[in-house]
């Protein structure tokens, strides 16, 4: 019962949260902690530093965290399949009107209005990490040097993600 | 998460084109949830199918997933080890590095003349006010489609 809970749960969230990442804090704050009363108010501050601190989508590490505190390993794998559910079967929908019409001359032009508004995107995601990230010297210098290493070399982008890592536990 | 993807996919294994990846990562603003399992799913669905698009999904949420499932048993507390909030301090400046020379070169493909320049000013300024970014995407999609139909009138 408790799984099912989980899993329902994580299905509305993952339904109801549009432009994903931080974008889905406040509801899954409404839905753990008021809604559920299954983390109080500090653990999900501490689920959030977790899900910053690791790789991977948050919704889908803060749906493994509470999952585990509801119900063990069972209760993760049921709160992570109900968060991506949604996912899948909008994405799925989405994907074959898509493919039959991808050539079609509106399909076009759709798609060449579209492409600048993303490169906007992208800026935009670049602009709200560097705000929460970058905020003294040795900070930017790390962000200056691994922008010209990125640009500069073909050096594997993982690598170069464990190199500031490995820089960061050792000097800062 | 997605330069990453764009990184691996389009210049390192060169299973799909920039542009097919760009257009996949526009059009699943359109869709709710975590965007790098939208776009994962999309692009493998694109690449190899329905087998492509569950194998890619299984493998962009398994990490996440493991990950957390291994620090919550072992009791969360050793992310709060000097050396392991050092680390991460430094390596959040390095993606930013990353998403921003992802921005630069699909930019510098993308926008081609004024129009696109002007277009992706305004979804920036509107999105940085609060207009949510799938409302933006679909306002980009309609000045296109708007664009297109006075070129095939042959106004242009």
């Amino acid at each position: 019962m408790e799984l099912l809970e989980l899993a329902a749960t994580f299905f509305r969230i993952g339904l109801f949260s549009f432009g994903g990442g931080y974008a889905m804090i406040p509801l899954i704050e409404v839905e753990t902690v008021l809604r559920h009363q299954w983390l109080e108010r500090v653990q999900f501050v501490d689920i959030i530093a977790i899900a910053e601190m690791t790789p991977g989508p948050i919704a889908v590490n803060s749906a493994t965290f509470v999952g585990y505190k509801v119900a063990g390993a069972a209760g993760s794998a049921a709160a992570t399949l109900g968060v991506i559910l949604p996912s899948i079967m909008i994405v799925l929908l989405l994907a074959t009107l898509f493919e039959k019409k991808r050539h079609d001359a509106h399909v076009a032009g759709v798609l060449r209005g579209i492409r600048p508004v993303v490169v906007s995107l992208i800026f935009l995601a670049a602009l709200s990490v560097f705000r929460k990230s970058v905020t003294d010297l040795p900070t930017a210098t790390v962000g200056v040097l691994a922008f010209v290493v990125i640009t500069k070399t073909r050096i594997n982008p993982i690598l170069i993600l464990v190199g500031a890592g490995v820089l960061g536990a050792l000097f800062f | 998460m997605v330069p990453l993807m764009r990184r691996e996919l389009v210049e390192r294994y060169k299973l799909i084109k920039d542009d097919e990846f760009l257009d996949i990562f526009a059009l699943v603003q359109g869709a709710p949830g975590p965007i790098a399992v939208n776009v994962s799913l999309y692009t493998g669905l694109r690449i190899a199918g329905l087998k492509g698009a569950m194998v890619s999904v299984l493998g962009t949420v398994l990490p996440s997933f493991l990950t957390i499932l291994a620090i919550v048993a072992c009791g969360a507390r050793y992310l709060e080890l000097p050396a392991v909030v050092s680390a991460f301090r430094a390596i959040r400046p390095a993606v930013v590095a990353l998403i921003l020379s992802a921005g630069i070169s699909v930019a510098r493909r993308v926008i081609k003349d004024i129009r696109g320049l002007i277009l992706a000013l305004t979804a920036f300024l509107a999105v940085a006010l609060g207009v949510h970014p799938a409302l933006a995407v679909a306002g980009g999609a309609l000045v296109g489609v708007i664009l297109e139909r006075r070129g095939s009138r042959g106004t242009a």
